[in-house]
């Protein structure tokens, strides 16, 4: 999987800042991942930790000012995405990439037709006569699920679940390469999210894209990803196979992350939270930014900055004890 | 934790104090504004002529070492009647608002927070107030009360108390939707708490940059009322009243219109740069 | 312990353009003191209504509130006010709910001002003193603006409020599912703490089942207004009955490998809360339904001990 052309997308030290009145706020803070061709990876990380800001940097969306991208390379298909002029990166968005957010409720244009923001998209990329386009649109509404006669309704007549499928079938629309999905799934109620999940599995079986998916939910990632990074204030602090995170974590956080969750299958008496608050992203700390969290810290992870260190070909770890909390996720927690 | 600026006691009425201090036209407005009351309030102090000083030798003199902006047909110094004369206008601007505020803003809140039955009665009567173009209203409420100062301000504020009231209810509906409300509800807070703690000082915004432009098209309202001889009765000089005297001098005298002219503009637009500036300052959103 | 709380038959009709919405259709249950009622469903089924209706918020359309075995159904104006004083509630939303021009500690001190309950300054400076400690919140945001606080901070305050008044009985809505997950866990176990340290008896509704399956005593499942299942946490989770449930529980994606059971995945979405038809509201997405399903509503029925069902064909289903 080390071979460059299974590589589809390759972010190398990518650091976004953005700047304000008063401070410096250094949202990604060099961070480097892979996405291989037909994979996932999910982004995991809570408010704050730089998820989205990562997903606006790989669109080329990053408000500047006032944010700013202040290095790294986004190798996709091998070309670097930053050395591309605004025209260009218009021609890629939409049709090589493209990007669900959030909030289906806000996504759609409320005074256009479901199907001409699908014929819109397609459009835009692909030399379609209208009335291909038209019928191209009914496909993509018939492959997230919805009936092709209702191409000519107006977002307010869907639900939730449904336009989140209408946001899916434009995304998919001219068959992008990879698909960033924001939260695709947080505000739906679990039952349509269940469904959604479905439908974006298959799709992405049927269709071969790639995906990152941006969560904080462990569940949905155990669902859907075949790799994890694990974002905290600006940087990936773990990353590795759905095995390597899931059942061999060995950042502090990464095992705060899953004991925070109460367990839906075993009874818990109490939960064990992470003590304190993410740390201000104006003002990080000179070492390990989850130190002053940590219930493992030494002098010397408040000292330095933490490199990151392999612990197996897919495993990653930026810990300066990664070595001692060897074991399960059980085993170390004592 | 070393969170850095949690101890600061940053208000939210501080930040946009602090926001509107780096609007540069929106402060200059407001700098001009200050000179323009202070010069009306120490008028006595800064003209060079009592507001009623005739001298008929220099009747009808342009602008000059002794008469900065010339002398009108009595030979009175124009530049102190414009300095005596913003105290009328400036007066009129801040009294008709504070009127339209005072029932505008009082009938908006009634409405915005009981509403129903109420909303709609208070709001159809308001209504068939703002049907009524403004200027003729005040227009009909100046000539029925009759010529002077007082009524002028009350007919320009009344008929400026449909658009306060709107607003206030708009911004008082918006600010009762918060669960906040709820909350102060559910610990057993009165209606008066309700309205005075948590709806009144998030809902004022709005209605502050409101009253701020209003007070710039109440003082063109009043110089066209007293242009109609509906405003300040003679001697009284008043920036609308000497902007229709100065009407029969206009191909000879000029300068006669153009002084309080050119203080009737800087006014407004001070006081519209200010109003801009407090909006974009109240909610940066807007702006970006 | 005895019982603090009896709703029954509880109804909340809101008129709409489009005919009746019935938000809260038919709803009983009892609460003992010191215990935990969770109050699960999706978005629409009439939870958080229901909470609002018991605390008087929203004035109910018809049914019965029993509090202490006195019926609070219609209070005056004066009993209204003395019940608020031991009824309160969390919210959701640690944004909207605090209002964001007034500090963190006239926030918190604010219902003691309405009902006077401090003789002098001092002693009023020191309860808040005290509300803020309990919660976990440091001395020196007192006089701090909210808006410089995160959510974890905010909803701290927001118990902090609840708190003030020394309440007996706290009706949370939705507090931690605007939270990260790392501050979701300290607040849940904040909110354990004052339960065991004061007695506190809590209706936790939300959407989380892993949640509330984690701080609940007993369990009521709610759909389009209706409860469908109730009946203790540990039984829910291990056995329960109705399809909804059932549906529901498998929807949750566990953060394991592999950890998520078979999943039922239900047909369409939510029907409309706005006229009824007769029958099980579940039945247009029910797997299991049935002509009957369509034609005839179920009543909760005690199909095991302590262990209420609205199901027609639960006994088919279950196979019991």
């Amino acid at each position: 999987m080390n071979e460059m052309n299974d590589i589809l997308l390759e972010v190398k030290d990518l650091a976004i800042e953005y700047r304000t009145r008063k401070s410096l706020v250094q949202a990604v803070n060099g961070i480097s991942f892979q996405v291989p061709r037909g994979s996932t990876l999910g982004l995991v990380g809570e408010t704050g930790a730089g998820k989205t800001t990562t997903a606006l940097g790989i669109m080329g969306l990053i408000p500047v000012p006032p944010g700013k991208v202040a290095g790294g390379e986004i190798l996709f298909q091998g070309e670097d995405l930053l050395q591309k002029s605004p025209a260009e990166m218009r021609a890629i968005r939409g049709k090589r990439i493209s990007m669900i957010f959030q909030d289906p409720m806000t996504a759609l244009n409320p005074i256009l037709t479901v199907g001409d923001q699908i014929c819109e998209v397609i459009r835009l990329h692909e030399k379609l006569s209208k009335h291909e386009a038209v019928a191209k649109a009914k496909e993509m509404l018939e492959l997230v699920g919805i009936p092709g006669e209702r191409y000519g309704e107006f977002p307010h007549q869907f639900s939730g679940g449904m336009k989140q499928r209408v946001v899916i079938a434009i995304a998919l629309a001219c068959s992008p390469m990879l698909l960033i999905a924001d939260e695709p799934t947080t505000a739906l109620d679990v039952t349509i999210q269940a469904q959604v999940l479905l439908l974006m599995n298959n799709l992405k079986k049927e269709l071969g894209t790639s995906m990152i998916l941006i969560t904080h939910d462990l569940g949905v990632v155990a669902e859907t990803c075949e790799n994890v990074a694990i974002m905290y204030a600006g940087e990936i602090v773990e990353m590795g196979t759905l095995e390597d995170i899931y059942e061999h974590a060995r950042h502090p956080y990464t095992r705060g992350l899953f004991d925070s969750i109460p367990d839906l299958d075993v009874e818990q008496d109490r939960l064990k939270p992470i003590a304190g608050l993410m740390p201000d992203p104006s003002a990080l700390p000179v070492g390990c930014s989850f130190a002053p969290r940590c219930p493992y810290r030494t002098a010397a992870c408040e000292a330095a900055p933490v490199g990151s260190t392999q612990l197996s070909p897919t495993h990653c770890v930026r810990c300066v004890r990664a070595g001692e909390l060897a074991g399960g996720k059980e085993g170390g927690q004592a | 934790m070393k969170k850095r600026g949690l101890i600061r006691q940053n208000s939210p009425w501080m930040e946009i104090l602090s926001r509107f201090s780096r609007n540069k036209l929106a402060m200059l407005g407001a700098i001009v504004l200050l000179l323009l009351i202070l010069s009306a309030l120490f008028a006595d102090v800064l003209a060079p002529y009592g507001m009623d000083d005739q001298d008929v030798s220099q009747a009808l003199q342009g602008p000059s070492a002794e008469h900065w902006f010339g002398t009108d047909k009595f030979g009175r110094d124009q530049f102190s009647r414009v300095l005596y004369g913003g105290r009328v206008s400036l007066r009129v601007g801040i009294v008709a608002v504070a009127v339209a505020l005072v029932f505008g803003g009082t009938l908006g809140v009634i409405a915005g927070y009981v509403g129903g039955k109420v909303d709609s009665v208070i709001m159809r009567i308001m209504d068939v107030l703002m049907a009524v173009p403004g200027m003729l209203l005040a227009v009909a409420i100046a000539a029925s009360l009759g010529a002077g100062l007082g009524n002028m301000m009350i007919a320009i504020g009344i008929g400026n108390v449909p658009g306060y009231a709107r607003i206030t209810r708009a911004a008082v509906m918006s600010a009762k939707g918060n669960e906040y409300v709820e909350a102060a509800r559910a610990t057993g807070a009165g209606n008066l708490r309700i309205i005075l703690r948590h709806i009144l000082p998030n809902a004022i915004a709005p209605v502050i940059v409101q009253a701020t432009l209003g007070v710039a098209s109440s003082i063109t309202a009043c110089a066209m009322l007293s242009f109609l001889g509906l405003g300040a009765a003679p001697p009284t000089p008043e920036w609308g009243g000497m902007l229709s005297t100065a009407r029969d001098y206009l191909r000879t005298h000029a300068y006669m219109a153009i002084f309080p002219g050119l203080f009737i503009m800087i006014t407004v637009f001070s006081l519209n740069v200010m109003g801009d500036g407090l909006r974009d300052a109240i909610d940066p959103r807007l702006k970006d | 312990m005895g019982t603090i709380l009896e709703v029954k038959n509880l109804k909340k009709y809101f008129p709409t353009p489009r005919g009746m919405l019935h938000a809260v259709d038919d709803v009983s249950f009892s609460l003992e003191e010191g215990k935990t009622l969770g109050v699960v469903g999706e978005s629409g089924c009439g939870k958080s209504t229901l909470g609002r209706v018991i605390l008087h918020l929203l004035e109910r359309t018809e049914g019965t509130i029993l509090y202490n075995g006195a019926d609070i159904s219609s209070p005056s104006k004066q009993e209204l006010k003395q019940l608020r004083r031991q009824m309160q509630i969390i919210f959701q939303d640690p944004y909207s709910s605090i209002n964001p021009r007034m500090r963190v500690a006239d926030i918190i001190g604010e219902p003691m001002k309405i009902y006077k309950t401090c003789s002098s300054r001092e002693e009023y400076d020191r309860r808040v003193a005290e509300l803020m400690d309990t919660v976990g919140l440091a001395q020196r945001v007192a006089d701090v603006y909210p808006h410089e606080l995160d959510g974890g901070r905010r909803q701290r305050i927001g118990i902090a409020r609840a708190l003030s008044l020394d309440p007996r009985f706290i009706v949370c809505d939705e507090p931690v599912s605007a939270l990260d997950v790392s501050i979701q866990a300290q607040i849940l176990n904040l909110m354990q703490d004052l339960q065991e340290e004061r007695g506190l008896t809590y209706i936790f509704i939300t959407h989380n089942l892993s949640v509330v399956r984690h701080i609940s005593d007993d369990i009521c499942v709610m759909y389009l207004g209706k409860l469908v299942e109730k009946c203790s946490a540990k039984e829910l989770f291990q056995s329960n009955l109705h399809p909804y449930t059932k549906a529901l529980l498998s929807a949750i994606p566990r953060p394991k490998i592999g950890g998520t059971p078979d999943r039922i995945i239900l047909k369409g979405e939510l029907t409309s809360p706005i006229n009824p038809k007769p029958g099980c509201r579940f039945a247009p997405r029910c797997l299991y339904a049935k002509p009957e399903c369509f034609q005839r509503e179920p009543e909760l029925a005690e199909v095991r001990p302590e262990h209420f069902v609205a199901c027609h064909r639960v006994k088919e289903v279950n196979g019991l």
